[in-house]
């Protein structure tokens, strides 16, 4: 993930984009729990539209992969197509790595 | 222009960024992360644009839209969605609201898009203004034809003087006739003889064949004058969307001038109906016309304004305003004082004494006869009046100029057989 161009396509200045992206940060718990609880329930319809939300802000801060796995399972949500488990360990993994990116990112700038 | 926009979005993120970009882009952003309090508060502080997400908890944008369309039908509102489903954005659209944007947001796309609603919200504000202006003075009739005939008696003897005194003024303001005279003096008192010669300095003959140049303007309209009034036109029948596209070619034309004072001049976008309807027109003539009216707008305006152009189709014509922001010409006469607007097809009538040579035109008070005469030759009118654009209430009535022109349709059995008038 290059922030820089991230933020050149979103015609924002590089502070103005990770600012947005400490916020999301900040929000990934509740997305995050928003989503597994919405799964564990079985309430299809609230799991659709938190993998919505998630999508939605994914897509604008240019997190693709994330954003692709959320649709995934707005998709799996609505019915439109088949439950596979391997979908939300994806997305575990893709939020570990966002968290993992900005660390690193925070690191190298001391 | 009022720049403020109301942004409904649930997601906080998102609508940071897009306070981020709007406010960037010069915008005054309020943003509502619901819409009962995006309700509240358009209820109280109306925007030309608004943005709203579809896709929201409580109330949805489309209840938003409908809440929106009941207190200003005619409000410019940009939906911004994350279904690309066509059904969906027809729905939507049917709503009668402006744009529809799909997520995720591209910035350029986003700013054009907004920059166009802020435009439309401009336009539909001054049509507003234009049509409670004709209430009013359909109201007002009367009584207004009454006060405008005693006004006209009362300041006969002012007008007719000024007149005079624009003949006066035309023919011995700086470059012309009058220069030829005072030319013509000097060199009959200072030019030598040699040799059966007259010796004439250099820089004056280079000015005497500069004013001839201006001299020959002049005639060379008054002969256009004459060559309307008697000519016969041939016409060519254009559909009403080939008669926007030559104004629009117009507009593009004179986009150098509009620099001049940092302005714009905004043309309203086509409709279907404008391929279907036809007007009779002689294309250099109404080019000729059009650049006479948008030019004087020009000159006449305040800097860092826009003028105004809205086409629209009438039942039996085709209607052109013109709307512009006039400077305040001299103390006391903003745009066009009512005992004027007749006079103003008048040759050699002027309101402002100002040469603007950096317009490039004579400036000798003959542009509007020669227009009303290329009008009235197309079996048109024009009329040009002051309206009170009251529209903008954040704001003090601002004083317009608006020039009207208006065009028959070629009814279906005259298409194409009108040939001369």
């Amino acid at each position: 993930m290059d922030f820089k161009k991230a933020a050149e396509s979103m015609q924002l200045p590089l502070d103005d984009y990770l600012s947005l992206v400490q916020k999301f940060l900040e929000r990934l718990p509740q997305y995050r729990e928003g989503i597994f609880s919405a799964k564990n329930s079985g309430d299809m319809k609230r799991l659709a539209a938190e993998a919505h939300k998630l999508k939605g802000v994914a897509l604008n801060l240019r997190f693709e992969e994330l954003a692709e796995c959320a649709k995934k399972i707005e998709i799996i949500a609505k019915g439109e197509a088949q439950i596979a488990d391997d979908v939300f360990g994806m997305l575990e993994h893709l939020i570990m790595e966002i968290k993992q990116l900005m660390l690193a990112k925070e690191n190298r700038d001391g | 222009m009022d720049k403020r926009i109301l942004v409904i979005e649930d997601e906080e993120i998102i609508a940071e960024y897009y306070k981020k970009i709007l406010q960037n882009a010069g915008y005054e952003v309020a943003i509502f992360y619901n819409g009962n309090d995006a309700l509240q508060y358009y209820r109280q502080f109306h925007c030309p644009v608004v943005v709203t997400d579809l896709e929201m908890p409580q109330m949805s944008g489309e209840e938003v839209i409908g809440n929106i369309k009941e207190i200003d039908d005619d409000q410019v509102i940009v939906v911004v969605t994350s279904y690309y489903d066509p059904a969906t954005i027809i729905n939507i659209m049917k709503k009668n609201v402006y744009d529809y944007i799909v997520k995720p947001i591209e910035p350029v796309e986003f700013g054009a898009t907004i920059k166009r609603a802020f435009e439309s919200a401009e336009y539909r504000k001054m049509k507003k203004a234009l049509e409670q202006e004709r209430i009013l003075k359909l109201e007002r009739q009367i009584e207004w034809f009454n006060w405008h005939e005693s006004i006209i008696q009362r300041n006969y003897d002012r007008v007719d003087r000024e007149l005079f005194s624009n003949l006066h003024e035309s023919f011995n303001q700086g470059a012309g006739f009058g220069s030829l005279l005072t030319l013509i003096r000097l060199i009959a008192s200072m030019a030598k003889k040699s040799n059966g010669n007259y010796v004439i300095d250099e820089q004056m003959f280079e000015l005497i064949k500069k004013n001839a140049d201006v001299a020959e303007k002049i005639l060379n309209i008054f002969s256009e004058l004459v060559i309307i009034m008697n000519r016969t036109f041939e016409f060519e029948k254009v559909s009403v969307m080939e008669l926007h596209s030559l104004l629009r070619m117009i507009i593009a034309e004179i986009e150098k001038y509009a620099g001049i004072k940092k302005m714009k001049i905004a043309l309203s976008e086509q409709k279907p109906p404008y391929k279907s309807a036809y007007v009779n027109i002689e294309s250099d003539y109404i080019k000729k016309a059009f650049h006479e009216i948008f030019m004087n707008a020009l000159k006449f305006s305040k800097p860092s304004t826009a003028v105004m152009v809205f086409v629209d189709m009438k039942t039996e014509g085709v209607e052109i305003l013109i709307i512009n922001t006039p400077e305040i010409i001299r103390e006391g006469v903003v745009g066009i004082p009512v005992e004027y607007e007749n006079l103003l097809f008048e040759p050699f009538f002027r309101i402002a004494k100002v040469v603007y040579e950096e317009f490039e035109t004579s400036d000798y008070g003959l542009g509007l006869t020669l227009v009303e005469k290329i009008v009235r030759k197309h079996g048109g009118s024009i009329s040009i009046a002051n309206i009170l654009d009251s529209s903008d209430i954040s704001r003090a009535s601002e004083t317009k100029v608006c020039v009207r022109v208006w065009l028959p349709l070629a009814s279906e059995a005259s298409r194409g057989e009108r040939k001369g008038a």
